[in-house]
């Protein structure tokens, strides 16, 4: 399984709890982004291009939780920038795991060996570390060589330390199915608890706008890389967000799913777009103007396809009706049954 | 020194073109760029540039320019005052509209009614403009031939 039981009961009982409440529009993964400074420059990433003053700045600890205790989901994502250059990062995870979240710590792992003594194994904590697949295909995405390796030894020091390690890999249009596939193989070899995939998204303000997928091309090559999927393959994702990839399933994006806070504030309307900020959750809620994003509302949003739109999609669907719950079933025990 | 930029369409103008200002908005220049068509960032980067709006609607496309500008402005208030920073938020909201600025030394974000907004310099440097994809590319093939090179010498 790719998540413990106890990461999952809870997940299922706040969705549920939110669902009894009556309440339309609850988060589900808070996306925690203390600092947007990173070791790395990749050449998919609209996320570090900002003026050297503004990658100086970092959230404090007291801010951190204190959004996620206004946000109030369960679960907690610190992307960034690369989270490990926060000086105060151990203190924010373990001030989030007392407050029982489940903390999902976004790193490249560049510094994770040289960091890794400053945080404590815990059922709470896991890291994710950026693999965009095999070593040449996560070289050159990130464009610098040698990260691969450095990343395939920092996992193996955490999971051999006790720390809960999964991978996340964002694919481009260039991505070739069978070497995504070996690089699953090689991922599971290593003995990360589960995998998250998910389409590059185009950012404005990446280097390299050639390598975004268009929405057909994208179910295209899910479809390719999903496709007789081995059973020893554990996705740490909602089953049916990987029939969404596939081109099986239909949603619109749920942007207040995951919801972003980082140094200027709550980002109007989602992780990946920046139309304004505010300095509250619930006047994020309230003030954003929902209705204009989502693919056929908003341009920006046309191919997106991304797991911070789309997998509260998934997860609303599963808990929505009984067809999405036994679609989930199905999915998670047949996922090779079309 | 006059430095071309280039517009949507690839027209080559002057830099100095655009600090008369307007109708600036010929030039037809977007906050986002075409995701089917996609061209280089530098040749759309604002970097330089000086906008003086003398109508509200001039002043409501400089504002979403600056609010998608991946560098430093200069803002030039009606005071003469020069407030230098980033400019990460605006929020219109008729004439209570303000735009909200991260400026370097200081804490917390500063707010500036726009209605007090007399030009918009882009000042700083472009960050999202450069440093491509393809000139990483280039530089890992030519490292990669020169290995090669080397090995089969030694």
């Amino acid at each position: 399984m790719a998540v413990p039981l106890s990461q999952m009961a809870t997940v299922v009982g706040y969705v549920v709890s939110q669902k009894f409440k009556g309440v339309k529009r609850y988060p589900l993964v808070l996306m925690l982004e203390p600092l947007f400074r990173c070791n790395l420059a990749c050449a998919g990433c609209g996320k570090i291009q900002y003026p050297e003053h503004v990658l100086d700045r970092r959230l404090t600890p007291e801010q951190c939780w204190a959004a996620a205790e206004e946000c109030g989901a369960p679960i907690i994502s610190i992307p960034g920038g690369e989270p490990l250059i926060h000086p105060e990062m151990p203190d924010i995870v373990q001030g989030l795991v007392q407050r029982k979240k489940y903390v999902y710590l976004c790193t490249n792992a560049i510094l994770l060996e040289r960091k890794i003594d400053e945080y404590a194994p815990s059922n709470y904590l896991t890291f994710s570390v950026h693999m965009d697949g095999l070593r040449d295909e996560h070289d050159l995405a990130v464009c610098r060589d040698g990260v691969y390796d450095v990343a395939m030894k920092a996992i193996k020091t955490a999971l051999k330390r006790g720390f809960r390690v999964t991978t996340n890999t964002t694919l481009f249009n260039d991505a070739n199915p069978q070497r995504v596939r070996a690089f699953f193989d090689e991922m599971m070899d290593l003995g990360v608890e589960g995998m998250m995939i998910s389409p590059g998204y185009s950012y404005e303000k990446a280097p390299d706008q050639h390598g975004f997928l268009k929405r057909h091309r994208t179910q295209e090559l899910f479809s390719s890389i999903l496709a007789k999927r081995k059973r020893r393959w554990r996705f740490n994702q909602s089953p049916l967000f990987l029939e969404f990839l596939m081109g099986k399933r239909d949603y619109q994006c749920t942007p207040w799913g995951n919801p972003t806070y980082n140094i200027f504030g709550w980002q109007k309307p989602c992780y990946l777009l920046q139309d304004g900020y505010v300095s509250s959750f619930r006047e994020l809620l309230e003030s954003t103007a929902w209705e204009q994003y989502g693919v056929g509302r908003n341009e920006k949003c046309r191919d997106c396809m991304v797991h911070c739109g789309y997998e509260a999609s998934a997860v609303e669907d599963t808990f929505s009706s009984w067809s999405g719950f036994a679609g989930t079933v199905k999915a998670t025990l047949f996922p090779n049954v079309t | 020194m006059v430095r071309v930029c280039r517009n949507r369409e690839g027209h080559a103008f002057p830099q100095r073109d655009l600090i008369p200002l307007f109708p600036v908005f010929r030039f037809h220049f977007t906050v986002s760029m075409s995701q089917d068509a996609p061209e280089e960032p530098s040749d759309q980067s604002l970097q330089g540039a000086v906008f003086r709006p003398t109508s509200l609607e001039e002043l409501l496309k400089v504002i979403e320019l600056a609010f998608g500008y991946r560098g430093d402005m200069t803002l030039e208030l009606k005071s003469r005052e020069s407030i230098n920073g980033y400019l990460f938020n605006r929020v219109l909201d008729g004439p209570r509209s303000y735009l909200e600025i991260f400026q370097p030394g200081h804490p917390g974000p500063r707010k500036i009614p726009c209605r007090e907004i007399h030009a918009f310099h882009f000042t700083g440097q472009d960050t999202a403009s450069g440093e491509s994809w393809e000139a990483w590319v280039r530089k890992r093939q030519e490292e990669r031939k020169n290995e090669g090179q080397n090995f089969s010498r030694s």
